[in-house]
């Protein structure tokens, strides 16, 4: 059992490791908490404020922190992490890298949601900031700038809403751009990535604002999650069998490729277990033959959040290693 | 290394369209503009004898630490039986694409083709070390130097040999003159004589990478059905 | 329920960061296999070709204990390598074989060089007799290359005190080899 997973984790043709599936992984989450927390501010209603509301509480802190967490793993990832400045100043020397074009979107995406955030929580930011730095409040053009963020907050929130998606599908085309691995240079990967993405941020929402924003089934927005998870892992499933027909429509080495993935070894196992089980199936069969009552309980509300979780981080980490595993 | 009466027929084909273009002085696999020279490479696999002889050469005249190494000769299986068993020998290095997926996904523009000489090489201080052009290498053979900690590879010895106006360590070495180095662009020049006379083959052509490194194929009129 | 919601997250956490945790790389190492060839033993079978035998090597010694002026051929001093044994008297005729009408004629004794008058077919067959091909391929890919082409003792040395050849070093070995392949070129295949 160890040879073998030595064996899954330590190949020739394998370049990027785990710390790039940890990576798509909580882009992934980002994403899909911003997505859903610009949905639930949209239909929120008029006489609830959206900063008092737990899951929108709980996105905002996962959508910096998952981006920052990502990036800082990509950093340490680097053999040279003291240069990776070098990435942010070197941006545009070549305008077709997928990454570099990802550089220019973390930054964006950053300052849009950041703004986003101190719009949403301006009243809580002002009260914390007149507490503990009340100088802060003095600087010139800071409360200029506030009004000036509330007067194109439609606006703001519509490109925030098209930088997530950009995010989201960023993760798929990272690997997406590799010619080099069959089972990675696949148009359905970033779609794909998307929707296990926008699965992912729901359920760490969930899980965050139930465990620390005392959510529950009756919080407002609650019910619009549960609704807009299930198409996206329907959707899902549907892409992940559009990418195995796919394949074995396509060249020799696609077939090879796909084959090698989910037909044998450990990684068809974290395929079959993991992705496919854990991730969709059993959280589509429990919405199914559970009752309204058992679903509202906490525990359901968790333990699905949880299996969700598990599902995408397998999908990450099967896609980075079994795509590695036949080079072209 | 099995080689299909598919691909040799796509080896002819090459052969061919590239006999016509060296003709005329230009190249229809041509896409960036290259400025005087186009350099690439022939391994003439029917006379390499496997030495080695290259691999260190080029190691000694880079500095090439050990442990990774820019070159490297691979030994198929051996085919027949003894007495009259033999080996096919393939050069593991890198292709100088014109269409190189290395320099392509690059975030930082350290991975370049050299606009004078077609050579694709690698700004050292520039690359930062995400390793996507390692993996984006169809051809696997850059690797993080361990003591620059930056991705390299062959580069035609751009830095050494041949800014001396030599040839590149493994021509200067081979025993065999199995290897033939020139610049494409010149209908005149050795590289281009060879590429009209013998059969060659360009490794996983179909990936539209347009290598530079052309192979005389070792086959032993083998064919697999 | 607060706590064990918190652990529960934790506990998750911890579960999806799990397989990058089997880290740690495999080095593999191999070294020059000496190749086991066939045992002694075979040559004899039973105690009339055992005394035939020590005859025989007992009259090589005779003469090639010391230097042989006149052809000026060196005594024989060591038996290289594993191939000499006490038991078997040196061993000479195991490879040269009967001694015959040597040294009236030269021909009857097999001698192992590139100009000896005893074909190379027959010189290397001497050597297979105990190597098998599998195990020459193994111990050295270019024995499958040069086997009809060059004699054995070309490279190999059994009357050293170590066959000069055995664990070579990698450039001494690419030198022999570019060496040896440029002389080839340079004469037109013709040794």
């Amino acid at each position: 059992m160890m040879e073998s997973l030595q064996q899954a984790l330590h190949f020739d043709s394998l370049v990027w490791h785990w710390p790039i599936a940890i990576y798509l992984f909580v882009l992934g989450i980002s994403s899909g908490a911003m997505c859903l927390a610009l949905f639930i501010k949209w239909k929120l209603p008029s006489a609830e404020k959206a900063a008092k509301n737990p899951l929108i509480k709980a996105a905002a802190i996962l959508v910096p922190s998952m981006v920052i967490f990502g990036l800082v793993i990509l950093v340490f990832d680097l053999t040279k992490p003291l240069h990776f400045w070098k990435v942010i100043v070197y941006q545009f020397a070549n305008p077709t890298s997928v990454m570099g074009r990802g550089v220019t979107l973390f930054i964006v995406y950053q300052i849009t949601t950041f703004a986003w955030i101190a719009l949403v929580f301006r009243k809580e930011l002002e009260t914390l900031l007149a507490r503990f730095m009340p100088w802060a409040m003095k600087i010139l053009g800071i409360l200029w700038l506030w009004d000036l963020i509330a007067k194109v907050e439609r606006q703001l929130e519509f490109v925030i809403a098209i930088l997530a998606v950009l995010l989201g599908v960023y993760t798929g085309f990272l690997l997406s751009a590799l010619n080099s691995y069959p089972l990675l240079n696949q148009p359905v990967l970033p779609l794909l990535f998307l929707a296990s993405g926008l699965s992912s941020g729901i359920a760490a929402t969930i899980l965050l604002a139930t465990t620390f924003f005392s959510a529950n089934a009756k919080t407002s927005g609650m019910t619009l999650s549960h609704r807009l998870e299930q198409p996206i892992v329907w959707s899902e499933l549907a892409l992940l069998i559009i990418l195995i027909i796919g394949m074995n429509f396509g060249g020799e080495m696609d077939k090879v490729s796909i084959d090698a993935a989910i037909s044998g070894g450990f990684w068809a196992g974290v395929f079959w277990v993991g992705v496919m089980g854990i991730g969709i199936l059993l959280p589509l069969m429990m919405n199914q033959i559970t009752s309204i009552k058992v679903k509202h309980s906490n525990a359901f509300i968790l333990s699905s959040a949880v299996l969700t979780l598990v599902g995408v981080m397998s999908l990450r980490m099967f896609i980075l290693y079994a795509g590695q595993m036949t080079p072209a | 290394m099995d080689y299909s009466r598919r691909k040799f027929l796509a080896g002819l084909g090459a052969t061919t369209m590239f006999a016509t273009a060296g003709v005329a002085g230009t190249s229809v696999i041509q896409t960036l503009v290259i400025d005087g020279k186009r350099y690439g490479m022939i391994h003439d696999e029917t006379l390499c004898i496997g030495c080695e002889a290259c691999v260190d050469a080029c190691r000694e005249t880079n500095n090439v630490p050990e442990g990774v190494s820019r070159l490297e000769i691979i030994r198929s299986e051996p085919r027949g039986e003894f007495p009259n068993a033999d080996y096919q020998f393939f050069r593991k290095s890198c292709q100088h694409c014109e269409d190189a997926p290395c320099v392509n996904v690059c975030p930082t523009g350290a991975s370049f083709i050299d606009k004078k000489t077609g050579i694709v090489d690698v700004h050292a201080d520039r690359c930062v070390g995400c390793m996507y052009c390692i993996a984006a290498c169809p051809y696997k053979v850059r690797y993080i130097d361990p003591v620059t900690k930056s991705a390299d590879k062959c580069n035609f010895c751009r830095d050494t040999n041949l800014a001396k106006g030599q040839l590149p360590a493994c021509v200067q070495s081979c025993p065999q003159q199995a290897l033939v180095f020139g610049d494409l662009n010149d209908p005149n020049s050795e590289i281009v004589k060879t590429l009209q006379q013998k059969t060659i083959y360009r490794y996983k052509k179909h990936l539209g990478t347009k290598p530079k490194m052309f192979r005389v194929p070792d086959l032993k009129g083998e064919i697999e059905l | 329920m607060r706590l064990l919601q918190r652990s529960l997250i934790f506990m998750s956490l911890c579960i999806l960061c799990l397989p990058g945790l089997a880290a740690g790389n495999k080095v593999v190492s191999e070294r020059n296999i000496l190749v086991p060839a066939a045992d002694f033993e075979i040559q004899v079978e039973n105690k009339a070709e055992m005394e035939k035998l020590i005859k025989e090597n007992r009259r090589c010694i005779r003469c090639h204990q010391v230097e042989r002026k006149l052809k000026k051929i060196p005594a024989v001093t060591v038996q290289g390598a594993a191939h000499g044994s006490e038991k078997f008297y040196d061993n000479c005729t195991a490879c040269h074989g009967d001694k015959g009408k040597h040294p009236k004629q030269d021909v009857s004794v097999i001698s192992f060089a590139a100009h000896s008058p005893t074909p190379l077919a027959q010189q290397n067959g001497q050597c297979l007799k105990c190597h098998t091909p599998v195990e020459l391929r193994k111990a050295e890919w270019t024995h499958d290359v040069h086997y009809k082409k060059i004699n054995c003792a070309s490279c190999h040395k059994l009357h050293d005190a170590v066959d000069p050849i055995i664990n070579i070093e990698r450039k001494s070995r690419i030198k022999l080899c570019v060496d040896c392949h440029h002389s080839i070129n340079e004469s037109q295949g013709e040794l």
